[in-house]
């Protein structure tokens, strides 16, 4: 297996929804997106527009952020999923460097206001349960939703169809412009979807990284 | 029953620990998932896969809806106001009281405007879960209290979508149709991408479509946002000028190109009635019937005779009078929109304004079929989608009026690829609907008061008489709501002699000092109440007004039972479904020992105490269509969950009760190709020209003559015009247009203090910033990213973050949504366009009560990008 997210960027209609489910799913710190929406501005009045580059972590073949870990906090799952061992990292920020994607995110602490007691106040749900979660000083990043696929496997599910086996930005997204599936079966909904639409490009092809995320549209 | 009133946590598709609800954030409405983790907190919400409307998708919004659940600011207890001075960033100084105590003074209260002043009490709310339906419509009716508006909503959303709507399809909006159209023109409008209704459907579908480039989307929208963005064609505009190219485009049309929908014209328009020199009817022998001109024995015959070979265009001589038929009117009057004369208007190209007809009208199809469940239609895949952008305008009336006839002519009215209507139209009970389309004498399609008598209709006009409402709706016999005028006349009441203005107003879902007018303004009409009652989540912008506030509920919290009848457009399904908990609030309700689940129990308790219950359980059975045994006993006494049990059972059977709402409670049907598309199969004619306008015209001249109120009545015409907006062209240094457009990430919604929301706007500087074309910001010495200075020509102002982009004409200043405020949780530095708004005669069309949204400011560097 060999998992891989296809994002049709002709698809997008830059609403967001991405972003949020997966803030809410993976429940990251304050600052932390692991899948945002950049939006940038092309063409000369009248014929300019935005475009929208749904973005996440491109779980790389040869992920610069591992070989640049000092700590082996980052590694590659067999199935090709990167990871950040939160209980390893020791906040050395290497990885973030050497990622040609800016798709790894230092949990700062820095979220909300200090009070006196030198406690913080959480505003969000989503605040206090990313302290719960996740590690002031260590990195973390998009999974792939992981544990959705893990999930999905041990209960007989389908990543890339079944919705509770699936990363939960591909789930959300009203436009559907977010295929996943396992790039080496031919029958599976990215399979399916490059044939289709394919080939796709990555993002800085000059990184020479393998990236298992890539680009139609 | 014995019951905890949540909804199960099994047997939805994704298994144990998933609740199915609603989302109400917005009037799109999904079908969610929610799930509850092992602490028993909602932790996600994922769309429901079983729901036809938006088959497991969700927006932003929507998966961010649980952070209100632990809001910190929630309002958990009554709280009665102890300082009596009230006005903007006033503290009332609240302290919290006991239900019993809140609710017997709002009862007395009740009680005593109820037998004395009815006329001058206000109910105010959007909550379209309930309004729709009949729980919340029941206390409204049965209360004998009337007064009702939905502010916001009625001067900036469908003043001039409802109306022409119902005239002209039957239905309460039109919409395009996401799996056939082929060519959609967005007249400020952002259908298609999470920014509109029928959003999840729309979207999905022409994403998919949009593969095989089987669509052209055109924005015409003096800003490039989402939906421009995306759109094949981004034409910009001049703000309040898409009434010159529309008509420029049917110009077009009907004159140079020839193309339009013929027998669409003659069989199910009034476009082959007579029209006299003085602008009505022919009426056959002095009736209702209109006549028409039959060209085999050039002879005028009433439009139901016996007619062989009906006229479509030509002036004829009648008994000696000159007639012409209503089309040959309309192209006659169209004339005046050459390309040219719409290019100085709006400025879009003369060739652009040729190009997009020419594209209308070849993708329009006109002849063609296609097959849909074995029956043959026809296929009419040019189509257009309007709403706000088009309507919150000085003549938002004469807007709407040309923004139907395209589509009208080109016989693009409910048929796979035209506009749609949604099904308002399908009468009785859910599961046992009936299509129906009444008829006027003159054969047209005819609707009074719409929405469940809430919203009144355009076709027929309404009786003009004195006003006996502060909204002076009385006068307004074409428009939908007037509580613009709420606004105007309390300002003015020298001028405008409304009724005595309300002593008391009990609102909820409707934060009226930050959605309506500038707080100036607004703060003058609250302080004007003697007693306010707010129901709400979180002290808000209107609360700080307020006497007495009771805690609302989350929308997770709520059991709203089949929201209403829901529908996706054209070939999409049917569904019934509503909010149910998931969760119960962590504070007691207003009646002890009963779960609160939803604000109507308030509402019984109010009216239990105030000793009119009776008359709620009346008016229930009535506006529910109850009929034994679910009917109620107004003498006995029922819980909140006792009335939703009945009227589940009545709408959908035995054994569809509260039980299986909680344990299931989604219903779904496929529609028949009637449902779908049902203009084939009526024969009620829509309008290509409206008669009955002038007529509407000089009532609201003689009653207002008689009571000697200045009103403006030029806009009642036959055929519409481009009419020019109090912003146009004004002389410098107010001569920049500024104009608001929505993001998906709050659109439609009440998300401004949605942490989560908040966060991803801030990341884009969404609403903090404004738009400035390049040319204009060098001209004024601005550099992006610089805090500027916006003045409006009546002297409010604003400080906003610069943005100079290409995005937007040169005459424009653009910001996205509606932020600020100044309540707690409130981001007061984004841009907060309402407060910029003017209310005056200038700015309120008086047809349908918009309020032009197109401000003219000035806008000046402050000197910090220097």
């Amino acid at each position: 297996m060999r998992w891989g997210m296809v994002i049709d960027t002709a698809r997008c209609v830059g609403c967001h929804a991405c972003t949020i489910a997966c803030k809410a799913e993976n429940e990251s710190p304050a600052d932390a997106f692991y899948a945002p929406v950049v939006e940038y501005e092309v063409g000369t009045y009248p014929e300019a527009h935005t475009e929208y580059l749904p973005s996440l972590c491109n779980h790389c073949e040869d992920a610069p952020c591992i070989t640049a870990c000092p700590s082996g906090a980052l590694k590659r799952r067999d199935d090709g999923i990167v990871l950040a061992d939160e209980d390893v990292c020791i906040g050395s920020r290497a990885c973030m460097n050497a990622c040609p994607y800016g798709a790894i995110h230092l949990f700062t602490g820095a979220e909300g206001e200090m009070l006196a007691d030198g406690t913080r106040t959480l505003p969000t749900v989503q605040d206090r349960v990313a302290r719960e979660r996740h590690q002031v000083g260590t990195v973390s990043k998009c999974t792939y939703c992981a544990h959705r696929i893990d999930f999905g496997l041990e209960n007989g599910l389908t990543p890339g169809i079944d919705p509770l086996a699936t990363p939960a930005c591909v789930v959300t997204c009203p436009a559907e412009c977010r295929i996943f599936g396992d790039l080496e079966d031919d029958t599976s909904p990215i399979s399916l979807y490059l044939e289709r639409r394919g080939p796709s490009e990555v993002l800085r092809p000059d990184a020479e990284t393998g990236a298992h995320t890539s680009y139609v549209g | 029953m014995e019951t905890d009133l949540l909804g199960a946590r099994s047997g939805t598709a994704y298994g144990d620990g998933w609740v199915r609800s609603t989302c109400t954030i917005c009037l799109n409405r999904c079908g969610i998932l929610a799930h509850i983790a092992d602490d028993g907190v909602v932790d996600k919400i994922l769309g429901d896969p079983a729901n036809p409307h938006n088959h497991g998708r969700t927006c932003a919004k929507g998966d961010s809806g649980f952070e209100g659940l632990r809001d910190p600011d929630r309002v958990t207890a009554p709280m009665r106001r102890t300082n009596p001075d009230k006005g903007v960033g006033v503290d009332p100084g609240w302290t919290e009281i006991s239900w019993d105590e809140a609710l017997d003074e709002i009862a007395g209260r009740l009680a005593e405007i109820r037998e004395t002043e009815p006329e001058r009490f206000m109910f105010s709310t959007f909550d379209a879960f309930h309004l729709r339906g009949a729980l919340v419509p029941s206390f409204i009716h049965g209360s004998g209290l009337p007064g009702y508006s939905t502010w916001s909503a009625q001067i900036f959303c469908g003043n001039n979508v409802h109306g022409i709507g119902y005239m002209n399809l039957n239905g309460f909006e039109g919409n395009p149709d996401p799996k056939y159209s082929k060519y959609i023109m967005l007249f400020g409008s952002q259908f298609g991408s999470v920014v509109h209704y029928d959003t999840m459907h729309a979207t999905r579908t022409l994403s998919e479509r949009r593969d095989d480039d089987d669509v052209k989307v055109v924005a015409i929208d003096p800003v490039c946002g989402a939906a421009a963005s995306r759109a094949e064609q981004w034409v910009p505009i001049r703000p309040g000028t898409d009434a010159a190219l529309l008509l420029g485009m049917v110009d077009q049309l009907v004159n140079e190109l020839d193309i339009y929908d013929r027998e669409f014209l003659l069989n199910k328009t009034n476009a082959p009635y007579l029209v006299g020199p003085d602008g009505y009817y022919l009426r056959h022998d002095g009736g209702d019937k209109p006549l028409v001109w039959d060209n085999a024995d050039n002879s005028a015959k009433p439009f139901d005779g016996d007619v062989r070979d009906m006229a479509l265009s030509g002036n004829f001589e009648v008994g000696g009078v000159k007639a012409g038929t209503a089309f040959q009117a309309l192209r006659d009057h169209v004339r005046r929109y050459s390309p040219e004369y719409v290019e100085e208007v709006t400025t879009v190209p003369a060739d652009t304004v040729r190009q997009l007809a020419r594209e209308f009208g070849e993708a329009s199809c006109i002849g063609e079929t296609i097959e849909i469940d074995g029956v043959e239609l026809p296929y009419r895949p040019a189509t257009v989608s309007w709403y706000r952008g088009l309507s919150a305008h000085k003549h938002s009336m004469l807007n709407g009026l040309a923004i139907i006839l395209l589509p009208t002519i080109m016989g693009a009215i409910d048929v796979p690829g035209g506009l749609l209507s949604d099904p308002y139209s399908l009468k009785g009970k859910v599961a046992e609907r009936e299509y129906s389309c009444p008829a006027s004498p003159e054969g047209l399609i005819s609707q009074g008061f719409l929405g469940g008598g809430r919203v009144g209709g355009l076709y027929p006009p309404r009786k003009v008489r004195a006003p006996q409402t502060p909204e002076m709706f009385e006068l307004l016999p074409v428009g939908p709501y007037g509580a613009i005028f709420y606004l105007l006349a309390s300002e003015n009441e020298e001028v405008y002699k409304p009724p005595p203005f309300p002593k008391m107003m009990l609102q909820y879902h409707s934060n009226l000092m930050k959605t309506s007018g500038p707080p100036d303004v607004m703060e003058r009409f609250l302080k004007r109440f003697e007693f306010i009652v707010s129901v709400t989540r979180r002290p808000d912008e209107t609360t700080e007004f307020a006497d007495i506030v009771l805690p609302d509920l989350h929308y997770l919290e709520r059991l709203v039972p089949f929201a209403y009848q829901h529908y996706a457009s054209g070939d999409g399904d049917l569904a019934a479904y509503g909010p149910k908990p998931v969760v119960h609030p962590p504070f007691e309700g207003p009646v002890p020992g009963e779960r609160y689940v939803d604000i109507m129990q308030i509402f019984l308790e109010l009216a239990r105490r105030g000793g009119f219950l009776s008359d709620v359980y009346e008016s229930f059975n009535t506006i529910a269509h109850l009929k034994e045994p679910w009917k109620l006993d107004p003498q006995a006494e029922y819980s909140y969950t006792d009335l939703v049990d009945r009227w589940l059972q009545n709408e959908f059977g035995e054994g569809m009760g509260l039980e299986w709402h909680l344990a299931d409670g989604l219903w779904t049907d496929k529609k028949t190709v009637q449902e779908k598309y049902p203009r084939p199969f009526f024969d009620a004619r829509a309008q290509v020209y409206f008669e009955f306008m002038p007529k509407a015209g000089e009532d609201v001249r003689r009653v207002t003559e008689e009571l000697d109120i200045p009103w403006e009545t030029d806009d009642y015409q036959a055929l519409p015009d481009w009419k020019p907006g109090p912003a146009y062209k004004r002389p410098p240094p107010h001569d920049l247009y500024m104009v608001n457009l929505k993001v998906p990430h709050h659109a439609l919604g009440h998300t401004h203090k949605n942490p989560l929301l908040t966060a991803v706007a801030s990341a884009h500087n969404d609403l903090r910033s404004v738009w400035i074309h390049p040319e204009t910001a060098r001209a004024r010495g601005i550099v992006d990213g610089e805090q500027v200075t916006i003045e409006t020509f009546e002297g409010r102002r604003q400080t906003a973050a610069a943005r100079v982009t290409q995005l937007v004409h040169p005459e424009v200043v653009a910001t996205q949504g509606c932020g600020g405020g100044w309540s707690k949780g409130s981001n007061s530095d984004e841009v907060n366009f309402n407060a910029l708004l003017a209310i005056d005669e200038d700015h309120i069309d008086f047809l349908s009560g918009a309020l032009d949204c197109v401000i003219s400011v000035r806008v000046d560097s402050n000197g910090s990008g220097h």
